[in-house]
């Protein structure tokens, strides 16, 4: 077969069947095939390392997991859920008592009277007479304020 | 009976390559170079002129072949479109050293010497001609030139690898031996 080809490279040009004749291949040594194929497959884990690597994704991009975008959903519902009935109820009165004046209550609770248990209006009247009494009071002012003439007999011998 | 390299089914060692995992790859990888490196090793030396750098070019080879795996479309022979890669790679690798102008004088064939009666840089500048030659071909022809010229194959295995008939094989072949011839003679050398 070989000499088939030469013959025919012969026929079309001399001078290039003569260049071919030069190359004789030798034989490679099993130790550089080894070494070679080393060098191929480190290379090759090499890819495969930085290719299954997964991409570092940014922050943002876990609340467009489905997991995470309804945990977030259901936390953000609660919290404006948990705002709007606690958080008003909360704010509601202060924000009542700041409009109404001390006065004004004053003079609802002398009109609707039955409407209050006796307890809150001990209460309240305790509240009081803790602000009355707050600081000192001195002899004179306390002798002028229980002057004698001012009580009969009857209604101290109903308080003891 | 064992199993020698030449004897392992091409889709067996696509199939393993093809995994893209590390074990895979390199039963798959190492199947492939046994069954292989010989042969493309020849090839590759008959175009580069020496050991060190075939060795160089056959290892690139293989990494291109690799990672070009899922593109291989199996309509060709396993060894045929690592051939491909081979003739491509081995043509690259003269391309830049040509430009690098490392080409030393040890690494021209001294036949080439002989058989031409000139000067061993009137050789290496031959050498170089020729390679320039080849590269100015069409790739098919370039495909059929080497396989005829440098690897001595007979038109019947040429048709059954690049799946052209044998008289369209002959006529590009020796379509590719004038141009060469041509490209050539412009030089004072040759």
């Amino acid at each position: 077969m070989k000499e088939e080809i030469k013959k025919e490279l012969e026929g079309l040009s001399p001078k290039l069947a003569k260049l071919q004749q030069s190359k004789s291949v030798p034989k490679l040594p099993d130790a550089l095939f080894h070494n070679m194929q080393q060098s191929v497959i480190q290379e090759l884990k090499g890819d495969l390392k930085t290719t299954v690597q997964p991409k570092k994704k940014s922050w943002w991009a876990t609340f467009f997991k489905p997991v995470p975008a309804m945990a977030f959903a259901t936390c953000l519902a609660l919290a404006v859920a948990g705002f709007y009935f606690f958080g008003e109820e909360a704010t509601t009165p202060q924000f009542v008592f700041e409009e109404i004046t001390d006065d004004e209550i004053l003079a609802y609770i002398d009109n609707n009277i039955e409407d209050f248990e006796s307890v809150s209006l001990l209460e309240l009247s305790d509240e009081e007479e803790d602000d009355l009494f707050e600081g000192d009071i001195d002899d004179s002012a306390l002798d002028e304020f229980l002057d004698p003439d001012d009580f009969d007999e009857s209604a101290f011998e109903q308080l003891f | 009976m064992t199993t020698t390299a030449a004897n392992i089914p091409d889709e067996k060692i696509l199939e393993l390559l093809k995994q893209q995992q590390a074990s895979g790859m390199e039963r798959g990888m190492r199947m492939m170079m046994d069954k292989y490196q010989s042969r493309l090793f020849s090839t590759i030396y008959k175009i580069v002129g020496n050991t060190e750098d075939a060795a160089d070019v056959l290892q690139n080879c293989f990494i291109k072949a690799y990672r070009a795996i899922g593109k291989f479309e199996q309509k060709a022979q396993l060894y045929t479109w690592l051939y491909r890669i081979a003739t491509n790679e081995s043509l690259t690798f003269l391309r830049k050293k040509k430009k690098n102008n490392t080409l030393g004088l040890d690494e021209i064939p001294a036949i080439a010497n002989q058989i031409t009666g000139s000067s061993t840089i009137e050789s290496d500048k031959i050498e170089r001609l020729l390679q320039e030659a080849i590269d100015s071909l069409p790739e098919k022809q370039q495909m059929v030139f080497i396989m005829r010229y440098y690897d001595e194959m007979p038109y019947d295995d040429m048709a059954e690898k690049l799946g052209t008939s044998k008289g369209a094989l002959k006529a590009s072949f020796h379509h590719a031996v004038k141009k060469v011839e041509t490209y050539l003679k412009k030089s004072d050398i040759y």
